[in-house]
């Protein structure tokens, strides 16, 4: 497995997600992978792009793979948004367009050959869980976890192929492998509303809050999610949520890689855990 | 700012959405719009009377298949009329969606050598000289008006470079005639064909079975059907019907590529109400179908460079057919596979016996271009990856030539004046003794326009019937309801249906004898005395599919015994009707469509002679 | 022997319940297989629709464990290994009206395809008489829409009707849509995008639910993306949905990085955004989310443009100008 990726924050990121950043760069430090930024990544157009114009989108994605390729170097995301526009720009490359869109490449001396792949920190932290678990200090074995994978992170399986969509066990063999224990909910799968929530809003609400509230009603700790998406969605959206629609709001929603974080003993102040619109001090407390 | 709207062109008015969207009040929404006859006839009918669960409506259309749909169209076209259909499952699930090979019609380009003529040529003799050749000469011309008129529509066809409709040969003709979508030609006509009824705003009533049709001072006063979401009995009063409930191969049920629904409501419906049922023998068996079930494997697969083998490896087709060898007419090849098996070349025992499609040759590539379908097929019901391994087939029961008599198929009305009759269940007779690939398509776009055009012409002078008969039949089917649904000792009818199937298999299939068939009828004449008290299974109102399936078996029993009767008269063999005791074709003495009637509990036969117009009776050979 | 359970949803009208059927298992079996013999020789109460039995047809999708298959389509085998389990919960599909037991309601789905404005308006110079002329390659922009057989399976399972049919219509009723949008014989394109506005096409949460359970490989949500394009290319360029999507491109075209403080009052408008947002604001800042100096120099001044922006200005301008 390699430990050098060509890494690609996404928008998000760098702003208000900035939390996931922290975690994620805290623990590739600690588990010893090497994330070099791509030199000028241009955002994945998030699905919007694509509505306005799927070519210039593609076209866009591809600079970003050309620029990892010029790396010698795989692309690890850290957004399933990122990570889904990307595998699929790649794909459609990959199966006929490469030639016509190396053609607007060109006009910046670039070109790209589908050669560099793109993978997930989730599934990167799924596959070496056995080089990583020993480093655990801190076994968060008084805390039950929620997992919300994200639609992004598993659908379309043509597109994310890492493992089934109907039935996924990345994240619970993360979940375990803190030493938390790994709490199912029906909306573990389903969508948090995020990339409508301005024309959808009322169902975003209430896909928010029902998540929050049968997380919190099960007996979980809080939402654990690897899409920064979701969970911006999730948290910064959780007050609304409640005052919308009269239940969660208490509900803490953490990034993948904080729980990671603080498995391995890192402080929360690094892993970003104090950015949080629901509170995560509960739950701090526990551990 | 509101959501995400805009208050000019972009916005449907959010009544009109609304609007739509509610469910459409099923029994009250037809009302005939200003008939040219509704001051005269005696009755405003203008909807629903509750008491006796009543509809009226102009003209009902039964089935919701391409003929189906092509009727409610033309008949809404003409103008003034209230139009429904009544199917028995969401419209799109018919048969027509399972048709692959194409369409028919003659299309002029630059340099075509096809012509109407021989189009009308290549059909009477696909069909043994049984086709009435004034019918098939309308037949082909305005087969090739349907083709453009769907595609006007927006079926998607299949394009050659200079954007006209591509063509392909199928068996049987002289030029590449049939105008086809991928492998999926049936599937593109249906849903282009139900899109265009939807925007000409055709009214459906889904989930309502034909039960009777009503018969009112000799004339059609309508039809009698089941709610089968809650199990009411419905009386729909209407000027003018068509049936377009297609055909009866699964009288075959186990040995079939057809639907399950189709299971000919429609054929037996007009027996009860008197009405003949033309060449019923006439049943087409399609030479390759899947061994577990029947599902059709294409004749694209031969069309492509398909080869079949028997047992011994052999290309068995040298023997019957040196020439054409695997791309010779269906019920010659179906014959050909059919011996090999009795004759100990084929593999397997009894209903799994079966010969082998060898596709491999083709090459991966070619396979997953052109016939992707069929290679689903083999995995799906075989196990058998046709790139890897050659596939098991063996005949399947396909299409029905036979159907209800029209009479007159400038209309396609029958002999009940306001009854009409389109697409499988009707026999006009444009088949004969043996359909040709892509002329049921043509012929259920044809008929059914037609059958529209007549509907309505005639429901525009025609006096609302009234509701004696109607509401006769209402009765009786709540009581048979009632009764059949009590019963908790006897046959489980699923059985008395695989009887039926397997005696019509093996008495009345790709080969036929006196004595088979004589067996065949006893068989099924005693099944349809044991359905008499047969067991349903379940007595709820709401949808009982138990006894919906019931209901289809009664008539599959019912079209068989007409079929068994008539094809122990006809001593000969012609198209797909094989008798071993006569092996030849007899135009002296059986050149005239057979027609079986109901006449209480017996079955009669009549005859009427097949109209002769240019082409005279010849041997058939390919 | 090996036993395989079919935990089965019922409804006769009034009241719900689960039935258990078990059966000995069988390579050769699919979904539909398995349901059929059920019917035929344990209970002939069970309800359920199926016609061709060759994924033609659409009649025979269900739920097996919350997820449609078409049944007929979908080999035991496989359902047996995605779900690790001889015992499955078989449902009718999601967002349809049950009618009893796996019958779903179809009569008001056909209603709502009917406000998709279905069917060719051809253009002038075709007639009924004449037909149409089509290029190959305009046949093959529409042939993979054309191959929806109207199982119902992306409706099924998808979210946002899940959470409110009223504002927004089945999956398909989009593809149905964009066929004829997209189709060069259309004298109007913009006849089968409009109402489709109206219907919710900016509603769509992007859930992937759709393309992923389309047993024919569809892509609804492809098409909804198609339909967007050409909406807001004709004019549809006001309300949260078009604005949202026109500042991502706009951010991308400008420094290659979404400017997510300016992302909202461009999305919602100035007014709305601040008073609609006040306490969504508020906390943010609280929280420390956003950094007050921070947020008002991205407000006024934007991101730093990325290393490389006039090749991407390039690159994006090359495919915006592209026929």
């Amino acid at each position: 497995m390699s430990r050098k990726y060509a890494f690609f924050p996404g928008c998000v990121l760098n702003a208000a997600a900035h939390e996931a950043r922290m975690a994620t760069e805290a623990v590739a430090e600690r588990i010893g992978l090497d994330l070099v930024e791509i030199p000028g990544w241009s955002c994945c157009g998030a699905s919007h792009v694509q509505d306005l114009d799927h070519d210039a989108a593609l076209a866009a994605n591809a600079r970003n793979l050309a620029l990892a390729e010029r790396m010698g170097l795989d692309v690890l995301t850290a957004c399933s948004t990122c990570a889904l526009m990307l595998r699929t720009a790649r794909k459609e490359l990959l199966e006929g367009r490469k030639d016509e869109i190396n053609q607007a490449l060109a006009t910046a001396d670039m070109q790209v050959q589908g050669t560099a792949r793109v993978t997930h920190i989730l599934w990167l932290l799924a596959d070496s869980v056995t080089t990583w678990a020993p480093l655990v200090k801190k076994p968060l074995s008084a805390l039950s976890v929620a997992s919300f994978y994200g639609c992004h992170t598993v659908r379309p399986p043509q597109v994310m192929t890492y493992e089934s969509h109907l039935d996924p066990h990345s994240m619970e063999t993360i979940i375990t492998a803190c030493g938390a224990r790994p709490v199912t909910i029906p909306e573990r799968l389903k969508c948090c509303g995020f990339h409508a929530v301005f024309p959808a809003e009322a169902t975003a609400d209430r896909l928010t809050a029902n998540a929050a509230d049968t997380a919190a009603k099960a007996g979980a700790d809080c939402l654990l999610t690897p899409c920064p998406l979701c969970q911006m969605q999730l948290d910064m959206y959780q007050p609304d949520a409640k005052a919308a629609v009269g239940k969660g709001g208490d509900t803490p929603v953490l990034h993948l890689t904080q729980l990671v974080g603080l498995a391995l003993g890192l402080e929360p102040e690094r892993l970003g855990l104090a950015r949080h619109i629901v509170s995560p001090d509960g739950l701090l407390a526990k551990i | 700012m509101s959501d995400d709207t805009q208050d000019d062109i972009w916005s449907l008015s959010r009544r009109t959405f609304v609007g739509a969207c509610a469910t459409l009040p099923l029994v009250d929404a037809i009302a005939p719009i200003g008939s040219a006859q509704a001051a005269t006839s005696g009755t405003t009918a203008t909807g629903v009377d509750t008491e006796a669960g009543m509809i009226s409506v102009d003209v009902l259309v039964v089935g919701s298949g391409g003929a189906g749909l092509r009727a409610a169209v033309y008949a809404l076209r003409a103008g003034n009329l209230s139009v429904a259909v009544v199917t028995k499952t969401m419209p799109s699930r018919s048969a027509t969606c399972m048709a692959e090979g194409g369409i028919n019609g003659v299309i002029d380009y630059p340099g075509q050598k096809d012509s109407l003529d021989l189009h009308a040529f290549d059909t009477v003799k696909g069909g043994d000289y049984l086709g009435d050749q004034d019918c098939i000469d309308f037949f082909v011309e305005k087969a090739s008006e349907a083709v453009r008129e769907t595609d006007f529509w927006g079926t998607p066809y299949s394009r050659a470079k200079d954007g006209r409709i591509d063509q392909r040969f199928m068996a049987g003709h002289q030029y590449p005639r049939t105008n086809y979508s991928a492998d999926k030609t049936g599937h593109a006509l249906l849903h282009s064909t139900f899109d265009y009824a939807l925007g000409a705003g055709v009214k459906f009533l889904i989930d309502y079975q034909l039960l009777d049709v009503a018969v009112e001072d000799g004339v059609c006063s309508g039809i009698v059907m089941r709610n089968i979401k809650t199990g009411a009995i419905v009386a729909v009063k209407a000027r003018a019907v068509v049936l377009a409930t297609g055909g009866y191969t699964r009288i075959f049920w186990t040995r079939t590529s057809t639907p399950f629904i189709a299971t000919g409501d429609g054929t037996a419906a007009a027996l009860r109400a008197g009405l003949p049922f033309k060449d019923p023998e006439m049943l087409q068996f399609h030479p390759t179908g899947v061994v577990h079930g029947g599902v059709l494997i294409t004749e694209a697969a031969r069309g492509e460079g398909g080869y079949l083998l028997n047992g011994k490896g052999e290309r068995f087709m040298q023997r019957y057919a040196p020439a054409k060898m695997e791309l010779a007419p269906r019920d010659i090849t179906a014959r050909a596979i059919e011996t090999e098996i009795a004759e100990g070349r084929g593999i397997g025992q009894g209903m799994l016996a079966h010969v082998l499609i060898d596709l491999r040759h083709l090459g991966r590539d070619k396979i997953l271009e052109r016939l992707p379908q069929i290679r689903h097929v083999g995995l799906l019901f075989e196990n058998v990856d046709l790139v890897e391994e050659p596939l098991p087939i063996r005949p399947t029961a396909h299409y029905s030539m036979g159907g209800i008599d029209v009479v007159d198929f400038r209309s396609m009305s029958t002999a009940l004046p306001g009854l009409f009759a389109a697409g499988e269940c009707g026999c006009e007779s444009i088949h004969g003794a043996n359909r040709l690939g892509g002329n049921s398509l043509a012929a259920a776009m044809v008929t059914g326009k037609e059958a529209g055009i007549g509907a309505a012409a005639y429901a525009a002078k025609a006096a609302m019937p009234g509701d004696g008969a109607l509401l006769r039949l209402v009765e009786r089917w709540r009581d048979h309801f009632k009764e059949t649904t009590s019963r908790t000792a006897g046959t489980r009818f699923t059985e008395i249906r695989d009887r039926m199937a397997q005696a019509l298999w093996d008495g009345m299939g790709i080969y036929r004898t006196g004595t088979g068939l004589a067996k065949a009828l006893e068989t099924v004449t005693g099944l349809q005395k044991e359905y008499q008290t047969a067991v349903v299974g379940n007595a709820g109102q709401v949808y009982n599919s138990a006894y919906t399936h019931y209901l289809e078996v009664g008539n599959l029993l019912t079209l068989a015994r007409c079929a068994l009767v008539a094809a122990l008269d006809r001593r000969e063999s012609r198209g797909a009707h094989t008798r071993v005791d006569y092996p030849n074709r007899n135009d002296r003495d059986f050149l005239h469509h057979n027609l079986v009637s109901l006449k209480g509990d017996e079955v009669v036969l009549d005859r009427r002679p097949v109209t002769i117009v240019r082409f005279k009776p010849e041997e058939r050979n390919y | 022997m090996r036993t395989i359970t079919f935990d089965i949803d019922r409804f006769d009208g009034t009241r719900s319940w689960s039935q258990s059927y078990s059966f000995a298992y069988d390579p050769t079996l699919t979904v539909l297989g398995c349901l059929i013999q059920i019917k035929e020789q344990q209970d002939p109460s069970l309800n359920f629709t199926a016609s061709c039995r060759c994924a033609i047809c659409g009649s025979c999708a269900v739920r097996v464990n919350g997820n449609a298959v078409l049944a007929c389509d979908t080999r035991l085998d496989t359902v047996l290994t995605q779900w690790n389990s001889d015992a499955l919960r078989i449902s009718p599909l999601g967002n349809f009206r049950v009618v009893s037991d796996l019958v779903v309601d179809w009569s008001d789905k056909v209603e709502r395809l009917r406000t998709a404005n279905t069917g060719l308006k051809a253009r002038k110079d075709f007639t009924a008489e004449s037909g149409c002329r089509q290029s190959p390659e305009d046949f093959a922009r529409i042939q993979k829409q054309w191959d929806c057989i109207l199982c119902g399976a992306c409706a099924s399972d998808c979210n946002k009707l899940a959470d409110n049919r009223e504002d927004f219509l089945e999956p398909f009723a989009f593809t149905h849509a964009n066929r004829y949008a997209q189709d060069s014989r259309s004298a109007d394109p913009l006849l089968h995008v409009k109402g489709m506005v109206k219907n919710g096409l900016w509603k769509c949460l992007h859930c992937m639910e759709c393309v992923t359970k389309c047993p024919k490989g569809i892509a609804p949500a492809a098409d909804i993306s198609a339909l967007r394009a050409l909406a807001y290319a004709a004019g549809n360029t006001e309300g949260k949905g078009p604005r949202h999507a026109a500042a991502f491109l706009t951010d991308l075209e400008t420094t290659g990085r979404l400017n997510e403080v300016r992302l909202v009052p461009r999305t919602e408008g100035m007014i709305d955004a601040a008073t609609g947002r006040l306490g969504f604001t508020w906390r943010m800042l609280k929280r420390g989310k956003l950094a007050t100096r921070e947020a008002v120099e991205l407000f006024l001044v934007d991101n730093k443009p990325i290393e490389g922006i006039d090749g991407l200005r390039r690159i994006v301008r090359y495919r915006r100008t592209a026929k």
